[in-house]
């Protein structure tokens, strides 16, 4: 499977850095940012493969980053596949995700296997 | 006219000058220092997280053996580090990872460290042990009547840490003894209560029946806080414990609607509203449309749009025009659920028209998007 370019936008450290050791070992290339406000930055200055995206972050939260990425003109969303990864789960806050975007949603606590399988066939389809 | 400094004059002033200046060097210098000592100090924690971190991020992926983890775990800081950054990824986790995270927690030497702490340390170190017990799958049976008398102990956060432990590892009577011991401790937090009455639950039967008696009977004790007992309530419709409203029920029709006191009334009210027990509409016409407590009101109104009882429109009409915010507020909230029933048409004689249309405003998009 080709690599990757992934980023985790997640303010919890030990999450971030569980996901960004396993996503290396299977040879992505992966950012992460823990700040709302500067994963949009980083958004729009270099696209990302794949944006596993938290909802609770400081700066601006993930729907508020999605919201923004869309009224972005110059950013090409069709490229970007969004995996919602957040503790809010409720009915309303998945409809809200996908409707803002997001590919797919995965609750908090995860199992880090099933997340990697979900994530594999979004990037190979 | 000025006169011209002896010889001692101009002696003193430079000797209290120079006093001056070495004092100001050596102020400076001690403020270096401690600067200096509290970055070492941030930075070898710092360190310290990251190597640890690595640990635990390679054995939760299956990439290093428990003993090769427990040769880096070799002071005191080490393992309160590795307890901090195993917490809070356990969080995120469930399924293998988040059984190996437990293991973790289990090696022998961090057993060791904490087992050490129980028996011998200061009272901090004893809490912190206990709760560590609450992380872990075993712990010596022989440990189980001392953390029963630690629930006791003076320090609040001991008897918590204590009642924690025994939440997970006691019989049913030692978790009923342990949690009445809290209930009656003022010092402990509600925070603290709750978070004890979830693990009470969590580690409970299939069915919870046991735990819903438990928690019914500490609700009828009036040696408890009326907050703790409403706190407790809260609760019992938090965890769905449907099988307890009988008993809630019949308790909250013993009591004196005029004299209990009005945070449990309003407790039972809500929660009771909540299980769809509409037996008690006829007592929120009689004594709680007109309570002089307003959260007594607020709650009746509450009740009402959930128990959608046509009789109960024209209480809402009375109550949107209370004294009270809050009471309106949840009055036009609780009528806007009732189909046809219209806020423009609803007399709002007492309410100055700004506030009556802000609170339509308010209100009315609420309850159109609600299915």
């Amino acid at each position: 499977m080709a690599a990757k370019d992934i980023l985790i936008v997640e303010d919890e450290k030990m999450t971030a850095r569980l996901l960004d050791y396993r996503l290396k070992s299977l040879g992505h290339s992966v950012t992460h940012i823990a700040n709302g406000v500067e994963a949009l930055e980083h958004i729009h200055k270099k696209l990302p493969d794949v944006v596993i995206l938290d909802v609770m972050l400081p700066g601006m939260n993930g729907f508020e980053i999605l919201e923004n990425l869309n009224e972005m003109k110059d950013v090409d969303l069709s490229r970007l596949k969004v995996i919602m990864l957040t503790t809010k789960n409720r009915p309303d806050d998945i409809s809200r995700g996908f409707n803002l975007g997001a590919v797919e949603y995965v609750s908090k606590p995860f199992k880090m296997e099933e997340f990697l399988l979900r994530l594999n066939r979004l990037i190979s389809d | 006219m000025t006169q011209p400094l002896h010889n001692w004059d101009v002696v003193l002033l430079t000797a209290i000058l120079s006093l001056l200046i070495a004092a100001t060097l050596l102020t400076i210098l001690v403020t270096l220092l401690t600067r200096w000592r509290i970055d070492y100090v941030e930075r070898r924690k710092r360190v310290l997280r990251e190597s640890i971190g690595d640990l635990i991020i390679q054995y939760t992926s299956g990439d290093l053996e428990r003993g090769e983890v427990e040769e880096h775990l070799t002071e005191k800081i080490d393992y309160i580090v590795l307890l901090e950054l195993v917490n809070q990824l356990e969080q995120s986790l469930e399924g293998a990872e988040r059984k190996r995270l437990q293991e973790l927690m289990e090696v022998q030497s961090t057993f060791d460290h904490f087992l050490n702490r129980f028996e011998t340390g200061t009272p901090i170190e004893k809490a912190k042990a206990c709760l560590y017990y609450a992380r872990i799958r075993k712990i010596d049976p022989n440990h189980l009547p001392v953390l029963k008398a630690l629930t006791r102990s003076p320090e609040p956060y001991l008897c918590y840490s204590a009642a924690s432990a025994l939440m997970v590892h006691g019989s049913l009577a030692l978790k009923r003894d342990a949690f009445a011991t809290i209930l009656q401790n003022p010092s402990i937090s509600s925070m603290a209560v709750t978070d004890l009455i979830v693990n009470f639950t969590r580690f409970g039967g299939e069915y919870h029946d046991a735990e819903a008696t438990i928690l019914t009977e500490f609700i009828q004790k009036e040696s408890i806080s009326a907050e703790r007992r409403s706190l407790l309530i809260y609760s019992l419709e938090q965890l769905g414990y449907i099988q307890a409203m009988e008993t809630l029920y019949r308790y909250y029709r013993q009591l004196d609607k005029q004299q209990a006191p009005p945070d449990l009334l309003e407790a039972l009210i809500r929660v009771l509203a909540r299980f769809g027990m509409a037996e008690i509409l006829p007592d929120l016409y009689r004594f709680f449309s007109n309570s002089p407590h307003a959260i007594l009101r607020e709650a009746a109104a509450d009740a009402y749009g959930l128990l959608k009882a046509p009789e109960s429109i024209p209480h809402l009409h009375w109550l949107i025009n209370d004294p009270d915010f809050h009471v309106r507020h949840q009055a036009a909230l609780s009528l806007a659920t009732f189909p046809g029933e219209d806020l423009d048409r609803v007399p709002s004689l007492m309410l100055d028209p700004d506030e009556w249309e802000e609170l339509k405003d308010e209100v009315q998009p609420q309850t159109k998007s609600s299915p």
